[in-house]
């Protein structure tokens, strides 16, 4: 799936961002291909934040469309509780895999 | 901060990634030190990293700044100016905040980890100065561990080595220097950088159950739209009511009333009368109705002066706090609409203060595209905090129904505007894609220091503008020019838009800066209709000489002068179907 139709709350690992440039951009902010991130918010009709590593990124709801992602538990209501409670800073820990 | 700790310099810091373009240099003891924008990595990705990469490669040494409270994503750049084999030192500023987060972090494993020595401080409150200064002096700078996978061989031997990593991470226009190919290594280079970034980060960081978290919360909160919306309102409505009503009513009517009109302009008139008789050519000029000294000084002191100090607190308030990017998230929709992203909203926020210093900003949009659309909609509808603050002074005594026309009207072109030019440019815009900084209560210290120096820099380019307009102005009075203009304008003005003639001077003089025709209406007996069309009109018209100028650097002349002569037409258009309409 793509990342426009994630859930609020849901977590999911980055497949595929098709865009050269923020490809690498978000390397820099500290999530690439492989990276795990959970939804933060989903602005309707507009960006999406994603979480990850304790920082948050809006991306634009077109770039979001060719950002393939692998979600990674369902029922995202559930994992939001969680996130709540971590606070942001502290969520499940993630860990990069990158594929070489 | 650092750096103006270090040199004892002003710097303008802010929470927004990317809002320092220019650099500032200051001297410590025999150094020069030089501070380079913030940016997330250098390479040719915009002109902030451009600029930082050329200052950093021909640095002898660095201190990177590195924010405690995210260090993760910091530690990207510390590890690239390693791989470029820089000798370095790396300061952990914001400790305060970092702790605040609850975040500990290992400044020894940190150092051991990276190879360069690790200096902790608050910058904002002066700890650890001393050690940085310390440590400059005994010039404890080192070269790190750098990615042992960069092969760095296969170079001329007189390129440097910062600049061979560039190239290996193919950095189009540093191999361009020495007629290479750019390398196909950016990707695995990025990649292995931010996983060895990311084990440090994890390895040093700890995180304390300690901590606020109201800011996380809040943070939600500002970019939720069931909540976001109204605080967004509020934060307007409160911006508009400090500026309109607080600044623009009580404190100029006693800065322009009883300071300037009341104590000021007598006894300058006196002091001048001394020396020349009032009804000279010259008495004119200086102390007459549009003297330099008199209608000049007064406007700008009296009336533009606290309107401006006061938008540029409340814009220091919005970019310390980290507010700004949240907004961008939720004007990306609307934005997106208009050919733009939700990072235009920085540039047009920008604009209500000055629309000059708004045009330079557009330059960190993403194409062309969107900085024609932004440098276009900058012109065109938004009028900057001087005109803004006499026309809300104009037009709040007026009533809702004018407020919601007039306030509508100009919305209404704007979009229109901006959905046109959608349609009409080739090309495709660019996403949002930014980093949402997390919310903070603002240092006052910070504030004022940036409102001090902008107000500074506002009133060394505009004080020469004002009097040479009173000047030129007194003039055209003196020669029996203004009545010639107003009769010459009249058809449009009085018959087009049903103003008094004499609206025809405060025109002219919105060429020469916006907000001074503005304020030329306030002297003009207008019905409350007149002064909503005057106002349409004066808000759409050309933007001041400062920002026609700007333009025209900017965008080039083709493109410059297609922008000052639609933002005209439409100007007129509007204000007499405005005319005719309301």
């Amino acid at each position: 799936m793509t990342l426009d139709q994630v859930r609020k709350g849901q977590r999911f690992q980055i497949e595929k961002i098709q865009d050269d440039f923020s490809r690498m951009q978000t390397l820099r902010f500290g999530i690439g291909e492989g990276s795990e991130a959970s939804c933060f918010e989903v602005i309707p009709g507009g960006p999406i934040i994603l979480s990850s590593g304790g920082q948050e990124i809006a991306v634009g709801r077109k770039l979001a469309r060719s950002i393939q992602v692998n979600p990674l538990v369902h029922g995202g209501e559930e994992d939001e509780l969680l996130y709540d409670n971590a606070g942001c800073c502290r969520g499940p820990r993630k860990k990069h895999r990158f594929g070489r | 901060m650092i750096f103006a700790g270090l040199t004892g310099q002003y710097v303008d810091v802010s929470n927004y990634p990317g809002t320092t373009v220019e650099t500032y240099v200051g001297r410590f003891n025999e150094a020069t030190v030089i501070d380079t924008p913030g940016v997330y990595g250098i390479s040719s990705f915009n002109d902030e990293e451009r600029v930082a990469r050329d200052v950093i490669l021909q640095a002898d040494a660095v201190i990177n700044v590195v924010n405690a409270a995210r260090l993760r994503q910091d530690l990207f750049l510390t590890l690239q100016l390693i791989d470029a084999g820089l000798p370095l030192i790396v300061v952990l500023n914001m400790m305060d905040e970092a702790r605040a987060n609850g975040v500990e972090i290992d400044r020894r494993r940190l150092e051991e980890l990276l190879g360069v020595p690790v200096y902790t401080a608050v910058a904002a409150s002066g700890e650890g100065m001393d050690g940085i200064k310390q440590a400059i002096k005994e010039e404890r700078f080192r070269r790190g561990k750098a990615d042992e996978a960069l092969d760095f061989n296969g170079f001329a031997p007189e390129i440097p080595r910062g600049d061979r990593l560039l190239i290996l991470e193919g950095d189009r226009e540093v191999a361009a220097k020495y007629g290479l190919t750019p390398g196909a290594g950016m990707e695995q280079i990025y990649e292995r950088r931010r996983e060895r970034a990311d084990g440090i980060a994890d390895a040093v960081m700890r995180s304390t159950n300690k901590g606020v978290r109201w800011s996380v919360r809040l943070g939600r909160w500002a970019i939720r739209p069931l909540t976001g919306l109204p605080i967004l309102a509020l934060v307007l409505l409160g911006i508009f009511y400090i500026l309109g009503v607080g600044v623009a009513t009580h404190v100029v009517e006693f800065t322009e009333g009883h300071l300037m009109e009341g104590i000021y302009q007598p006894f300058i008139k006196s002091l001048v009368e001394k020396v020349l008789p009032l009804k000279s050519a010259a008495g004119k000029l200086l102390v007459g109705e549009f003297g330099m000294l008199t209608m000049g000084i007064t406007y700008l002191f009296g009336l533009l002066l606290p309107l401006v100090v006061a938008f540029y607190l409340l814009l220091g308030l919005l970019e310390d706090s980290g507010y700004l990017p949240r907004i961008a998230v939720l004007a990306d929709r609307l934005l997106t609409a208009v050919g733009l992203n939700g990072r235009a909203v920085i540039p047009i926020i920008l604009g209500f203060g000055c629309v000059t210093m708004a045009t330079v900003t557009t330059r960190l949009l993403g194409s062309n595209r969107e900085r024609f659309i932004a440098v276009f909609l900058l012109g065109l509808a938004i009028p900057c905090s001087a005109q803004l603050g006499i026309i809300t002074g104009m037009i709040a005594p007026l009533g809702l129904y004018y407020i919601l026309v007039y306030g509508g009207v100009v919305l209404g072109i704007f979009g229109l505007a901006g959905l046109v030019l959608n349609r009409v440019l080739p090309g495709r815009s660019t996403d949002l894609l930014i980093e949402l900084p997390p919310l903070r209560l603002p240092r006052l210290g910070n504030i004022l220091l940036k409102t001090w120096h902008k107000t500074k820099n506002f009133l060394k380019e505009t004080i020469p503008l004002f009097l040479l307009g009173s000047l030129i102005l007194g003039v055209v009075d003196l020669v029996g020019g203004l009545g010639q203009l107003n009769t010459w304008a009249s058809p449009l003005i009085h018959g087009w838009l049903g103003l008094p003639k004499e609206a025809a001077t405060a025109f002219v003089m919105g060429i020469l800066r916006r907000d001074f025709g503005a304020a030329g209406l306030t002297d003009l007996a207008l019905t409350a209709h007149q002064t909503l069309v005057a106002l349409v009109t004066m808000t759409l018209f050309v933007p001041c000489i400062a920002a026609v100028l700007v333009i025209l650097k900017e965008r080039g002349w083709k493109e410059g002068w297609a922008i000052w002569f639609g933002s005209l037409v439409t100007a007129f258009t509007v204000g007499g179907l405005v005319h005719r309409l309301f």
